[in-house]
């Protein structure tokens, strides 16, 4: 009785907690994103590379957080990392997007040939852990940031395929697609302008952040283990800039290790609640 | 009408393990022949896609495949007999090996060592520590969604749950840094100042006693989104199952609404489970090699890092088809739960 008294109230995510997480997101996104205008404009403080301050000096006015164990002034390695981690990752996207576009439709639409082949074709990429595929092309790319990303993107298709699959299967036989297609409308039109961007960008948007967390989780770790898998010094990664700083622990030199492990902490969880609050948005509207 | 059938028009669907048993039993087997059939054509796909992208490689690393599988002839002779092969025979030589267990020889890390010999100790090894850690996300990221749902308007909850997100949001290699960069300092401080005693297991990560391991564990559970992951998916299954509408239906029949809610959840939440290993795995990998214990993921870290790929590409097929299985399994289990999949399977 209590059990079908408390269901019964179907409960749901508020509309206040949605757009508070999104709001609390967007705001943990601001720092990557200043430091990838500043570097994109060249309004960073010092340059990255040039050994201009004290050894594990402290903040200043010349050095507002300070300097890393080699003195490179550790603001502008921190914002020169987003800005060097941009690219990739939007190839990233870019890759999974076209993937996921390609393989999702022909699994909805084309048929039962091309829709069985790219059934197989998803699930072999989802059978293989993703991490593991990327160390594979880590390995052979000698540690090339394009390549990595590239193969994280095409590890993340089979998500944006599923989303895409969905809401071509949801909406195919909805009454506006049977209208449009009475009234001779194509059904590429259908498909990319009506369903893809009219019903389905929010989730495939969710399912973008989610793979740019994904992506930043990888170069950072990769960076951070070595073994040239990740980003090499002396070019800026939040995760090198961690194993650098890694035994100045021990010397008391925190700021160097907690500033870039704060920087990937916020920058996931302003992905992760950006994309939530997007794939909220998407399951109330459906 | 009985209490284990529901008559719809002429039809009558069984929606219980009781009505008919020996059918359940048999539409399972007939599933789970779909299923291996089906594990078996990906497995195919994914083997011919790791050969294809170290194909791809600029360098001679391919060379390396056979030149792990050769005892017979020397390494040179064997490498350059399957440059000679086209590339379909390539593929099918190393194929062939794999099947029969042979996925080579170690190339850098213990070499001239068989690659099996490395990957089943390792094996073992990682597959406790995946599912403990597995396991423990799903427990807690259950109990982060239920209390959610019927807490979501206690102020003191919803920050509980910011910070869950929070620390769920710290990838695994920070929290491995924090864990022997700091756990350490703290148990060495304490025992100068006479607090406590030099544990058996300190400094970490050096032995793999329970204490250390239970971090691990909880490290995978949480770190890495894993726990913000679950929870949102388990919250947003257990929206959707209590709130369909056959929910009205089970109230009139008096049938009991947890239990419906729970084996409406539990094929949904198993689908997740079993999309969330590929990730886990990935965050195993980080995790051994961060630590420096050996495990599958530790191998494959440092076979990558040494190009040593027979024992990369062998951790991968491991892991792939450990994936498939527990994919498959789980594919099962939720058919067995939810009478619905089963009416429409």
């Amino acid at each position: 009785m209590i059990g079908s008294l408390r269901w019964s109230r179907f409960p749901s995510v508020t509309k206040s907690s949605r757009y508070l997480g999104m709001a609390i997101g967007i705001i943990c996104l601001v720092p990557a994103t200043l430091g990838v205008v500043a570097a994109a404009f060249g309004w960073l403080p010092h340059d990255p590379l040039q050994f201009i301050g004290e050894s594990n000096g402290g903040p200043s006015l010349q050095h507002f957080l300070g300097c890393d164990s080699l003195g490179r002034d550790l603001l502008s390695r921190l914002w020169a990392a987003a800005a060097y981690f941009t690219p990739p990752g939007a190839l990233a996207m870019v890759v999974a997007l076209s993937l996921g576009v390609v393989l999702g439709v022909a699994e909805s639409l084309g048929g039962r040939f091309w829709g069985a082949i790219s059934s197989w074709c998803l699930q072999v990429m989802d059978s293989l852990p993703k991490f593991v595929l990327v160390l594979l092309v880590a390995a052979i790319a000698r540690s090339n940031l394009i390549w990595i990303m590239a193969a994280v993107g095409a590890t993340f298709a089979p998500q944006i395929a599923a989303a895409i699959r969905s809401s071509v299967e949801r909406l195919r036989a909805a009454a506006f697609i049977e209208a449009e297609k009475s009234l001779g409308v194509s059904m590429t039109r259908i498909v990319f302008f009506h369903i893809l961007w009219g019903h389905a960008r929010h989730v495939i948007l969710a399912q973008l952040m989610s793979l740019m967390a994904y992506a930043l989780l990888v170069e950072t770790s990769l960076s951070y283990l070595g073994g040239e898998l990740g980003v090499q010094e002396p070019t800026p990664s939040w995760g090198n800039m961690i194993a650098l700083a890694r035994d100045g622990v021990f010397t008391g030199n925190l700021l160097p290790a907690i500033i870039p492990a704060i920087m990937i902490s916020i920058t996931i969880l302003g992905f992760s609640l950006v994309g939530q609050g997007l794939l909220q948005l998407w399951e109330e509207r459906a | 009408m009985s209490d284990s059938t529901l008559s719809i028009s002429s039809h009558t669907l069984p929606i219980g393990p009781r009505s008919d048993s020996g059918r359940l039993i048999l539409g399972l087997l007939s599933l789970a022949a779909r299923e291996l059939i089906a594990t078996i054509l990906v497995l195919i796909g994914a083997s011919l896609l790791l050969f294809l992208v170290l194909k791809a490689a600029p360098s001679e690393d391919h060379l390396q495949l056979r030149l792990g599988q050769s005892t017979s002839v020397t390494a040179e002779q064997a490498g350059e007999t399957f440059a000679s092969e086209t590339l379909a025979g390539q593929y099918v030589t190393w194929l062939e090996g794999v099947v029969t267990g042979d996925f080579g020889t170690s190339k850098a890390l213990q070499r001239g060592r068989p690659v099996a010999d490395l990957l089943k100790p390792a094996f073992f090894a990682s597959f406790k520590l995946l599912a403990a850690g597995l396991f423990l996300s799903a427990l807690l990221g259950l109990l982060a969604a239920t209390l959610s749902i019927f807490r979501s308007r206690n102020p003191l909850w919803r920050i509980t749950l910011g910070l869950t997100s929070l620390t769920s949001a710290i990838p695994v290699f920070l929290y491995v840094y924090a864990l022997v960069a700091g756990g350490n300092r703290l148990i060495a401080w304490g025992a100068a100042q006479q607090h406590w005693q030099i544990p058996g297991w300190f400094p970490l990560p050096m032995s793999p006693d329970f204490v250390p391991w239970f971090f691990a564990v909880l490290i995978l559970a949480v770190g890495d989104g894993s726990l913000m992951d679950m929870t949102q998916r388990f919250g947003s299954e257990l929206r959707h199952s209590a709130g369909d509408e056959h929910m009205v239906g089970v109230r009139m029949m008096n049938i009991s609404v947890p239990v419906v809610i729970a084996r409406g959840f539990l094929p949904g939440a198993l689908s997740h489970i079993s999309r969330r290993i590929s990730f886990v795995l990935g965050s195993l990998v980080v995790l051994e090699a961060a630590l420096g214990w050996p495990g599958l993921g530790y191998l494959a870290w440092r076979a990558a890092a040494e190009r040593d790929m027979p024992v990369l590409l062998g951790a991968a097929l491991l892991m792939a088809v450990a994936l498939r299985l527990v994919l498959m399994v789980f594919d099962l289990v939720g058919t067995a739960a939810d009478p619905r999949r089963r009416v429409t399977k």
